[in-house]
């Protein structure tokens, strides 16, 4: 009897835990929140804002803020910032809890999502009315943020996939810097040669094979997209080739060790190249900024290509991206002051000069015009770069479908097995394809 | 005649007082329960109903959910590898790390206990991880300590030992957060403290005087004499271990990797519900997870009959 009072006990207990646990993971959005919610009636307007990214950007977006702040005296803007890591979490936890930030920074994989299932504002009635103006902006930047014919998403900048190189290592084993007709044998060859070269502990390039969006590219360039109609088109034979591929450079030292991939994070910081142990990486044309700024190794100069063409291909595989978005929270109480500040970060000279081309490429043709010769020399070369893709790219493809998050967690993990030797490339392909087409099957 | 019923009214005005006294008693305490009976109902009770009705539908947390019925749970037992995998994780975790955890609380109780100096002190130094351990900060330096090039690393360097990346190395990921949590030894062993202290020292110099050896004393006397404290320890661990979270988190970038090796079941119930949308799946994990850790706390309980000594024998 007494036992079963205390087992009875310890189990409500144990469901008390269990419930703390789980509010606990979701505390923090909400204990950040909910201050702006008076501002409305005394005529002193809060709004927040989030986004992800580097230190740099933190710096550069707090600076525009209170530019902003500073012209418009009613108006106050609190940051909520973190890295790329977690940040759709913490998001879409927001939107559940009908609390989310007013101006959120957006991104093309989940855009589609949120705007059709109603968490972002439509702008089309400001861009009428000229409140947030369009007339600058590249017209498929503004078809790239439009959900069914409605305005959810302001590009914030353009930016295309590249190969980041420290060209000061290929100049020290005099090797040639990448050219823009490289293939992929040509980079696993410049990779082997340089960690050759190097010796232990310095690799060719870090190890992307995970990385669904430059395998992406890869897939691309047998014409055809990675995904057609919400399932995947990659077959069984391109992965075996992108995973083989990688593995060899694994063998040679061109690509990082399994071990060091996995330590290894989307911040920039922790990249190989920037540790100075590796002599490439793949990321975005945007990125070159940051990865220059936190690069151990100062005096080392970095410059970007475009990713290696296919051998054969059958179209390029490069594509202008819309890096990031701006959008309105479709509950937000002050939709006007909204479309407001996104303009103001867009077409405000000011606000622009100070941005950069941190976040990409501005969307704003006029603004882009004005800016280029001012720019220093490292986003000089990010300018170079896009003009180099826009003339020779393929068109860029549909948002990815619902599911794609699931997906891209078990190819990452799928190069992982390999990588780690768990098991048999052709059985991590098979169950990864399965795996995969299962997912997308049941989000549709 | 009159007397009785002189009596019985005052009986009755006197119960009626009582029963008033003790209604007024009620209301306050009714009053000062109020906070935590408010929190009950709309911040336990609630969520968690919420949570069963949910866990019976098709939840993308931006739509509205949609009523499917057992699907979610018999997914979960046929077709999810992942769930399985993550069920692998969590049980390796719980068996490993609770043992050892609690034996090193034990050992580090019983050397506090022999009457050492500045007993306090060592009491507060050992206590500290467990306060701290939860907190991401110390995930995140213990993530670093233990990487590839971290302080371990630099130490067995030194002594030309070249060794793997404890967080990266799908070998060895789960055990570096099995030893955070063996780190965090500080509670059981206060409360093990607490159990030794209240062991008579008489038993202890009996046995020595009829020539029992310390390693007899210690299996014979003292841990049947601590089995209840155990046993205490050991359900709360249990339960704490199955719903860990944090430190996979932090250890994986929230990945659960690499290769899904810290894919603890907190943290695929996460990913299941915030990154990949699925909140229905999240909270049939969640229910799961509340019967198993009913189930193996039930079976702690129905074994204590055999190994937990009450020296009133029970009946306390």
């Amino acid at each position: 009897m007494l036992n079963t009072k205390k087992w009875v006990t310890l189990f409500c207990l144990s469901l008390l835990m269990f419930a703390t646990a789980c509010s606990g993971g979701s505390s923090g959005p909400s204990a950040s929140s909910n201050e702006g919610e008076e501002g409305g009636t005394s005529g002193n307007i809060e709004l927040r804002m989030t986004w992800w990214g580097s230190q740099t950007r933190h710096d550069l977006t707090t600076k525009v803020i209170k530019l902003f702040e500073e012209k418009h005296p009613g108006i106050t803007i609190k940051p909520e910032y973190s890295g790329w890591d977690g940040y759709f979490d913490k998001l879409t936890t927001q939107v559940a809890g009908s609390n989310a930030p007013d101006i959120i920074q957006m991104d093309y994989a989940f855009l589609t999502d949120f705007a059709r299932r109603g968490a972002l504002l439509d702008l089309t009635p400001y861009a009428e009315s000229k409140e947030l103006r369009t007339e600058d902006h590249d017209k498929s930047m503004l078809k790239a943020g439009s959900i069914d014919d409605k305005l959810y998403a302001i590009t914030l900048g353009v930016n295309a996939p590249g190969v980041i190189y420290d060209a000061t290592v290929f100049q020290e084993l005099g090797i040639e810097e990448p050219q823009e007709s490289w293939t992929w044998k040509d980079f696993s060859d410049v990779a082997a040669k340089i960690a050759a070269e190097k010796g232990d502990g310095f690799y060719g390039s870090a190890d992307v094979s995970g990385t669904t969006n430059m395998f992406e590219v890869f897939i691309r360039q047998t014409g055809k997209g990675l995904f057609d109609g919400g399932t995947l088109t990659a077959t069984s034979g391109e992965l075996q080739q992108w995973f083989d591929m990688w593995g060899a450079l694994r063998e040679n030292g061109g690509a990082t060790s399994a071990e060091v991939t996995a330590s290894t994070t989307n911040a920039l910081e922790t990249r190989p190249i920037s540790l100075g142990t590796a002599a490439m990486d793949f990321a975005w044309s945007n990125q070159l900024l940051t990865f220059q700024q936190v690069n151990k190794n100062q005096d080392h100069k970095l410059g970007i290509q475009v990713l290696p063409h296919g051998v054969g291909e059958k179209q390029i595989g490069e594509y202008l991206k819309a890096g990031q978005f701006l959008s309105g929270y479709a509950k937000t109480k002050h939709p006007k002051e909204v479309a407001m500040f996104i303009d103001f970060m867009v077409n405000d000279p000011e606000a622009t000069a100070i941005l950069g081309s941190e976040r990409g490429v501005p969307v704003n043709a006029s603004i882009r015009e004005k800016m280029q010769p001012t720019l220093p020399e490292a986003e000089q070369v990010i300018f170079q770069f896009i003009d180099v893709v826009s003339k020779n790219s393929s068109e860029i493809d549909p948002p990815y479908p619902q599911g794609f998050s699931e997906v891209d967690t078990s190819f990452k993990s799928a190069s992982e097995q390999i990588a780690f030797g768990q098991d048999n490339t052709p059985d991590v392909i098979a169950q990864f394809i399965e795996g995969a087409k299962a997912t997308l099957a049941s989000s549709q | 005649m009159s007397t009785t019923q002189v009596s019985q009214a005052r009986t009755e005005r006197v119960t009626a007082q009582r029963v008033k006294r003790r209604y007024a008693h009620n209301g306050a305490a009714l009053l000062f329960l109020a906070p935590w009976l408010v929190g009950l109902l709309f911040l336990t009770l609630g969520p968690m109903l919420v949570s069963l009705y949910i866990s019976f539908t098709d939840y993308s947390i931006l739509a509205a959910p949609s009523w499917v019925g057992l699907d979610n749970y018999t997914t979960m037992f046929t077709s999810d590898k992942l769930f399985i995998q993550s069920l692998k994780v969590t049980f390796t975790y719980v068996a490993v790390s609770v043992p050892i955890k609690l034996i090193f609380a034990l050992l580090v109780a019983m050397l506090l206990n022999k009457g050492i100096r500045g007993l306090g002190i060592y009491r507060t130094v050992y206590y500290i991880p467990t306060l701290l351990g939860g907190s991401v900060a110390i995930a995140m330096l213990w993530r670093k300590m233990l990487g590839g090039d971290g302080l371990l690393n630099g130490v067995l360097a030194m002594i030309g030992i070249k060794a793997p990346d404890w967080v990266a190395n799908p070998k060895y990921a789960l055990y570096s957060i099995v030893l955070l949590s063996v780190w965090q030894f500080g509670s059981s062993m206060i409360i093990f403290l607490a159990g030794l202290k209240q062991i008579p020292p008489e038993y202890d110099e009996a046995s020595a005087v009829d020539g029992a050896g310390p390693l007899r004393r210690f299996f014979y006397i003292t841990l049947p004499i601590l089995s209840p404290v155990i046993f205490f320890n050991l359900v709360m661990q249990l339960i704490t271990s199955f719903q860990s979270f944090t430190q996979a988190f932090v250890i994986s970038n929230g990945s659960g990797g690499p290769v899904n090796s810290t894919l603890m079941y907190s943290l695929y119930l996460y990913k299941k519900g915030f990154s990949f949308f699925q909140m229905g799946y999240a909270s049939a994990m969640a229910w799961v997870l509340v019967i198993l850790i009913g189930v193996f706390t039930l079976l702690v309980f129905r074994s204590s009959k055999l190994w937990v000594h009450y020296e009133d024998g029970g009946k306390s």
